[in-house]
């Protein structure tokens, strides 16, 4: 049963883009920046899981929270040397978006000056196969399932039940304020990029374990998030998890009848057909009307 | 001599992407993340088309030229009227697409291996030598992509351009066209950028698929916003700094430490640095990127 | 007097909300019409669709004998209608004289003409330059034609965007609210323009305009739109006694009270 498979795992990749997805939606709905570095946030989590457990010898768990706090805060560094003072200067959309590709640069750079471009490894060999019926689960297929079932829940509560939470969405609505519901939005900001990398951290964990660490791996995955965004509709977050599961579906689903090199053009012919025949997504409203 | 002959000829080959991009995100507004791909179209035809179909280098090069921006309208139709977001992420999806599509297509392309064999162009009977036969090419090229640039930077067009980059409202009320100018501009910088393409193939004499990429993208970007929206003089000045600037490492020396990445981190840093203290470049005017 | 503009029956809906529900009113040529009404009276959703910005859900618009309902913005203006916005929305970077030269379409515009531009070419943006000045001269700005724009006061700005809608020699121009914002004495120069206009260029001249002594004083016509209906046209005075004039500006229990 290839095709049962192939299904599986699609699930399993699109629990994992749907994390960045998510994370990339909340920052991109409450500040409209096409947070390119949020690539590096993603990577940078990956390093501090590898240096966690492989030069500090962490038992797991510790490594991951590690790893987590780590991405969360890269993220609020960024928004802080990099799109704060741009900010403050009043800058277009595109000097925000052309700052964001100078982290994104700078950050893969340093990165590969530190630690090489070589895939450094957390594990070795195969995992378990877990044998049902026809299909067989790693424990990365378990646990991303898992993540995913604990986290949304969880975030779902926190934007909806908390004070915090509901200024960020009341943010998303309308991006230009400066308070919302009595906090300070540059606070705002930290907290947004916060949740948002702290989610891209726990799915680098997974791949950081799975696959080894890069340090060009965030981008692909940064760029497959951004384009679930767009095909689940910009500003609001179960279609950005919707599109992501339907990408990483996709994805794996294509194996069936093409070579595994044609990924890139199923998934951004997947985008163009969007923009083409749906650019609002499959939820969302489109953002940028024209403004008479 | 020999490479200082290389660099000069790069330098003016990016000199010509850099005028035909700022066509485009300086004048028209139209922030094509996509742009390295029209100059690996343009390399491609030109080596497709003289290597294996036997044209002849100026027919090569002209239909190099019409396939960039045959292709920047195709592409430009439904996504030009996109949100400013939407069309970077369409660009670059289909950027990804030219690249994946470049190294898949090997009955066409030879996939990864790429094409040898581009030959030199000639004139009459005189083929154009490598050193400095190449660079009087290049040069000449430079000046004719430069000239016409400079043409459309000081006629009326200019002022239709820059209105649409405005505000397209406004623009629309005032009798302009704003589709169809802005996939003209478009088709036109698709244009130069292959014909940017065509000038590389010629000089390296082979083609092949990376160097096409997201990298190159940002080198691009980079060096406009280094030398400064809407300036001819700035387009030269991007790309002669972002070139000449690795060099300097060669002397000062970086022993044990990869040029490339030292090169990218800069360029990072450098585009940071630039949107915060001087969004219009180096050399650029105040107009161009509302930054 | 011909109408010069015709618009019939027009009616938009956003989402459930009927912002202009079957108004209909005409524009007799050489004549000031202004389009008054309360807020969210659908005035402005009204010049969108006679300007082309937005298509009407039904009704006709016919300009100079022509259909234009549904066409582009560009087409319109071509056939010689143009429009100004609430706010100046003058491009900021350019020089006040190239925002001006901005509204004149001219063939150095085509790529092709602007590489190989000859003497007709140059000559075509010569005259546009000229008339630029002229009518930068004619709202006062010339002596700034080679300042940036963005150094102009609010009210500069405004008369530079009609400057601007008024250098592509247009039969009719829409003005949306051009007295908002002015000091007493542009203000006064504003009506003096728009009074020159009529008088001796000739032209047409469809306004918003909330404040009544402009438009009592310099109106030819006068058109009262309420919810997104035209209620009442006429004279001035004939729409000044006009009941809904009262009930728009006033409020219901007026018009009960004068009873």
């Amino acid at each position: 049963m290839l095709l049962l498979q192939l299904f599986i795992d699609g699930l399993a990749s699109g629990a994992l883009y749907a994390l960045t997805a998510v994370g990339f939606a909340i920052i991109y709905n409450g500040t409209r920046i096409l947070h390119m570095a949020h690539g590096a946030v993603f990577t940078a989590g990956g390093y501090a899981l590898y240096i966690a457990v492989k030069l500090l010898h962490l038992p797991m768990p510790v490594a991951v929270i590690v790893a987590l706090a780590s991405a969360a805060a890269f993220g609020v560094l960024i928004d802080l040397l990099v799109y704060r003072p741009l900010r403050a200067r009043k800058s277009s959309e595109a000097a925000l978006f052309i700052g964001s590709i100078g982290a994104l640069t700078l950050c893969q750079a340093v990165f590969a000056l530190i630690f090489t471009t070589d895939t450094l490894y957390l594990r070795q060999g195969p995992l378990p196969l877990y044998d049902i019926g026809e299909i067989s689960l790693t424990i990365m297929h378990i646990i991303a399932a898992a993540i995913v079932i604990v986290v949304f829940p969880i975030l779902h509560l926190f934007l909806t039940r908390t004070k915090y939470g509901r200024a960020i969405r009341a943010l998303a609505d309308n991006p230009k304020l400066s308070v919302v519901r009595g906090v300070n939005v540059e606070r705002l900001y930290m907290l947004i990029f916060a949740i948002g990398s702290l989610l891209a951290g726990f799915a680098v964990s997974l791949i950081a374990y799975d696959l080894g660490v890069r340090p060009e791996m965030g981008f692909p995955v940064m760029f497959v998030s951004l384009v679930a965004v767009i095909v689940g509709g910009v500003g609001y977050l179960p279609g950005a998890a919707a599109g992501a599961f339907l990408l990483g579906l996709l994805q794996n689903l294509s194996l069936w009848q093409l070579s595994g090199r044609w990924q890139d053009v199923v998934v951004f012919g997947a985008l163009l057909i969007f923009l083409l025949f749906r650019p609002a997504g499959l939820f969302g409203h489109m953002l940028s009307t024209r403004r008479v | 001599m020999e490479y200082l002959q290389h660099l000069l000829i790069m330098v003016m080959i990016y000199a010509c992407l850099t005028v035909s991009l700022d066509l485009n995100i300086g004048h028209a507004g139209i922030l094509s993340f996509g742009h390295a791909s029209f100059y690996g179209i343009g390399a491609y035809t030109t080596a497709i088309l003289t290597v294996y179909a036997g044209l002849d280098w100026f027919t090569a090069m002209v239909l190099a030229f019409a396939m960039g921006a045959f292709i920047a309208v195709l592409i430009g139709l439904p996504t030009l009227r996109l949100g400013g977001d939407y069309f970077i992420l369409a660009l670059f999806g289909f950027s990804l697409i030219v690249t994946s599509l470049i190294i898949n297509m090997e009955w066409l392309t030879n996939g990864p291996f790429g094409i040898r064999g581009v030959p030199r162009p000639s004139i009459g009977s005189y083929q154009v030598q490598s050193g400095y036969g190449m660079l009087g090419f290049i040069a000449i090229m430079t000046a004719f992509i430069f000239f016409v640039h400079w043409r459309f930077a000081s006629s009326p067009m200019k002022a239709a351009l820059h209105a649409i980059r405005d505000d397209e409202s406004v623009a629309m009320s005032l009798g302009i066209n704003v589709v169809r100018t802005k996939i003209i501009v478009f088709a036109l910088g698709g244009g130069f950028a292959a014909l940017c393409g065509a000038m590389g193939a010629f000089y390296f004499r082979f083609v092949s698929a990376d160097g096409y990429g997201l990298q190159t993208i940002i080198l691009l970007w980079a060096m406009l916003f280094v030398g400064g929206n809407c300036s001819l003089l700035g387009a030269f000045v991007g790309p002669a700094v972002l070139m000449l600037f690795p060099e300097l490492f060669r002397f000062i020396g970086g022993q044990g430490w990869d040029i490339g990445h030292i090169q990218e981190a800069l360029y990072g840093l450098l585009l940071i640095l630039l949107m915060m203290f001087r969004p219009q470049g180096l050399v650029g005017n105040k107009v161009g990127l509302r930054a | 007097m011909t109408a010069v503009l015709d618009v019939s029956g027009i009616s938009k809906r956003f989402g459930g909300l009927a912002a202009v529900d079957n108004a209909s009113f005409t524009v007799e040529e050489h004549t000031i019409t202004s389009l008054i009404g309360p807020n969210g009276a659908g005035k402005t959703t009204a010049f969108n669709i006679v300007s082309g910005f937005l298509k009407p859900d039904s009704g006709t618009v016919t300009f100079a004998g022509q259909p234009i309902e549904g066409r582009e913005p560009h087409d319109i203006y071509r056939l010689g209608m143009a429009r100004t916005f609430q706010d100046p929305r003058v491009f900021q970077e350019m020089t006040v004289l190239d925002n001006v030269m901005v509204g004149v379409r001219q063939k150095g515009e085509a790529p092709f003409w602007a590489i190989m531009r000859g003497a007709k070419v140059n000559a075509q943006w010569k005259a546009a330059r000229e008339r630029a000045e002229r009518i930068l001269e004619d709202v006062g700005l010339l002596a700034r034609a080679k300042e940036e724009a963005s150094a102009l006061s609010f009210g500069e700005q405004r008369f530079l965007s009609i400057a601007r809608a008024l250098v592509g020699e247009p039969r009719i121009v829409l003005l949306d609210e051009p007295t908002v914002g002015l000091d007493r004495s542009t203000f006064g120069k504003l009506v003096e323009l728009m009074k020159n206009l009529v008088t001796k260029e000739r032209k047409t001249i469809l306004l918003i305009e909330h404040n009544m002594d402009v438009v009592m004083s310099i109106s030819d016509k006068v058109v009262l739109m309420m919810q997104g209906t035209t209620v009442a046209s006429g004279t001035p005075a004939e729409v000044r006694g006009h009941r809904s004039m009262v009930e728009a500006y006033l409020g219901k229990r007026h018009v009960a009270a004068s009873q």
